[in-house]
Parts: structure tokens; C-alpha cells; sequence
């Protein structure tokens, strides 16, 4: 009980703070909606876990419990996967950025207009 | 014909010098892109006459055969030639890779250390090219002998139409995306390799070759 009572207050604030800055950055009703689903379904399942015990049963995983488990693993990984893209996005910017820099050096020093004619900036 | 070599070095001091002076008589104009050398290939580049361009961070030999590109079409290079700086390659063969360019055969050639003397190189670099050779073909579908290539030659057509967007080594296997990609007419010509402690220390490793598969992965993602 403390530890689903610990939970509930965590996933509460994560729900409202999501909220509060969401109006602030004026993001879609959408978004907003989703936002306070994907977290009211988390309060739920906390809240009555013998509700994963009966979906297993439904998609044929043993325990509640264990389709808690697989399904961290699934969302985790593509998290994971999201960040590599965004990651991978975030150094090729960095890249033409240097690449930019070396150019526009170069032509300062001597006079070449190289830094015109870089093809991704 | 106007010939630039693209020269990309990250921390090859102890042989950016020699392979400068080796290039120098194949070609008219030599571009030594340092991608954030944290030694002195800067300044030893500086001291030979070559045209230098510095990159403030590194960022792989992607990023620098792309700033050498760019540099060599804004030059208005009727070929441009890279060549790694690990002096593992012998300058002689730019001769070779510029023929078919010079003939009007192909606007891109590779030069291929697998064509004729695959017994000189080691087992595990034979093994990590085979590896990258299947993964060029499985996700570009273009057969080639030699995915990891350090010595290349583009015409005119070629330093016009090639994009890069591989920042690392992942470039090698992406080049032939583009060619797949733009329809360029490309060639292989057999060339000589000598390995060397040195040389040997700077290539890829297994845990490169890993994040170089994903990266390709990757862009093969963003292509689609």
C-alpha cells in the first residue's frame, strides 16, 4: 500500500506538471489529451493492478506483473531508438555547422567563396 | 584536366607530411581538410603548400571528405581524388584511379586493394571489408569488391551531384548509395596497399564496425 500510495503521488505530479507547462508552451489539445491518458491509465493500473492480470490472461501473458515487465521493455526501446534518431539528427546539424565554419575561415583568410556554396545549409 | 586531392586527416602528424609530398606530382592542387587534430597536422599541412581547411571539432571522415568536396567544386576541379593520410595507400595509383575519369568511361572510380593483391592484406581487415561490402549491397543493393576504400576519384559530374551526409565512416558504404541513387557511371581499379603498425592502429575495430552498420541503418531509415 505505501509503495502503490508513493507511486500514485509520482505519476500525479508527472500528470499535472506535464499539464501546467503544456498550457504554458500552448501545445495542442491533442496532445494534451494524450498526455492525460497515458497517465490516468498509469494511475489505474497502480491503482487496481489486478486489471494487468486480466489483460494477460486476454493477450495470453501469464501475470499482470509479467505484461507490466514486457511492456516497460517495449516503450523503453523505442525511447531508446527515438533518442538515437535525435541524436543522430542532433550531430548532423553540428556537423554542417563545423563544416560552415571551416569554409567561411578559409574564405575570410583568403579571400575564397567557398562558404556559398555548401549544398545542406 | 584541373585535379585537386582531398587529403581528410585526423591526428596523422606523423604522416600527413609524407603523403603530401607523395600526392603533390599526381595533382595540381592538394585540399588537407584537419577535422579537429588535437596534434600538429595542422600546422605541418600549413607548412607544406597545400590548401587547408580546419575543422573546429571532429567529425569524422564523412564531414571531411564532404568540406573537401565542396572545397574542390567551389575550386572548379575538373577531378578530385581522395586519399587517406595513414600512408597506407601509394600515390602512384592515382594515375590509376584517373585514367577511366581522363577516358570518359566512368565518373566515379574506386580504387580496390581486393582486385589483385588480396593476400598482402591482414585476415581480420579482409574479414571486416567482406562484412562491410555485404552491408553496402544489402541496404544500397550495389555490389562492390572494396566498401572501405581509401583512395577515390569523381569527375566533374560526380563533385557536382554526390551529397554527402555520412559524418563517419559509414561514408565509404554511403558513396555508393549516391552513385546507385544519381545513375553515375563507376569503375574499380586495383590498387596497392601496405600496412603498417601504424596504419593498422588507425582502422576500424569491431566496435566500429558495429556503429557503423547502425548508422547506415540509419540513414537508410531516413532515406525511406
Amino acid at each position: 500500500m505505501i509503495f502503490q500510495g508513493i507511486l500514485l503521488i509520482v505519476i500525479g505530479t508527472v500528470l499535472l506538471t506535464g499539464l501546467i507547462k503544456g498550457r504554458g508552451r500552448h501545445r495542442s489539445i491533442v496532445v494534451q489529451l494524450s498526455w492525460i491518458s497515458v497517465w490516468t491509465v498509469a494511475m489505474l493500473l497502480v491503482w487496481k493492478p489486478e486489471i494487468t492480470s486480466r489483460i494477460a490472461f486476454w493477450v495470453g501473458i501469464g501475470r499482470g506483473s509479467d505484461l507490466v515487465f514486457y511492456s516497460a521493455i517495449i516503450i523503453l526501446t523505442t525511447i531508446v531508438l527515438i533518442l538515437l534518431v535525435w541524436v543522430d539528427t542532433l550531430d548532423e546539424r553540428i556537423t554542417r555547422l563545423v563544416q560552415d565554419i571551416a569554409i567561411k575561415e578559409y574564405d575570410r583568410k583568403t579571400n575564397f567563396k567557398g562558404g556559398d556554396s555548401h549544398p545542406h545549409i | 584536366m584541373k585535379t585537386v586531392a582531398i587529403i581528410p586527416a585526423f591526428n596523422e602528424a606523423t604522416t600527413v607530411r609524407s603523403v603530401i609530398q607523395a600526392v603533390r606530382p599526381f595533382v595540381d592542387n592538394i585540399i588537407v581538410v584537419d577535422d579537429g587534430s588535437s596534434d600538429n597536422t595542422a600546422r605541418i599541412a600549413e607548412e607544406e603548400d597545400v590548401i587547408l581547411i580546419k575543422h573546429l571539432l571532429n567529425c569524422g571522415l564523412g564531414a571531411a571528405l564532404s568540406t573537401g568536396l565542396i572545397t574542390a567544386r567551389t575550386l572548379g576541379a575538373d577531378a578530385a581524388v581522395t586519399i587517406d593520410a595513414d600512408g597506407q595507400l601509394f600515390a602512384e595509383d592515382i594515375k590509376r584511379v584517373l585514367k577511366p575519369l581522363a577516358d570518359n568511361s566512368a565518373d566515379v572510380v574506386i580504387g580496390s586493394r581486393f582486385l589483385n593483391n588480396e593476400s598482402t592484406i591482414p585476415l581480420i581487415r579482409r574479414f571486416y571489408n567482406r562484412i562491410g561490402n555485404i552491408v553496402t549491397w544489402a541496404l544500397f543493393g550495389v555490389w562492390t569488391t572494396d566498401s572501405q576504400s581509401g583512395i577515390r576519384a569523381f569527375n566533374r559530374v560526380a563533385i557536382k551531384s554526390i551529397q554527402i551526409r555520412c559524418s563517419r565512416m559509414e561514408v565509404s558504404s554511403e558513396f555508393f548509395d549516391e552513385i546507385k541513387k544519381k545513375n553515375i557511371r563507376w569503375q574499380e581499379v586495383p590498387i596497392r596497399v601496405q600496412y603498417t603498425t601504424y596504419s593498422l592502429s588507425k582502422g576500424q575495430n569491431f566496435t566500429h564496425g558495429v556503429r557503423t552498420v547502425a548508422r547506415l541503418a540509419l540513414r537508410r531509415r531516413h532515406r525511406l
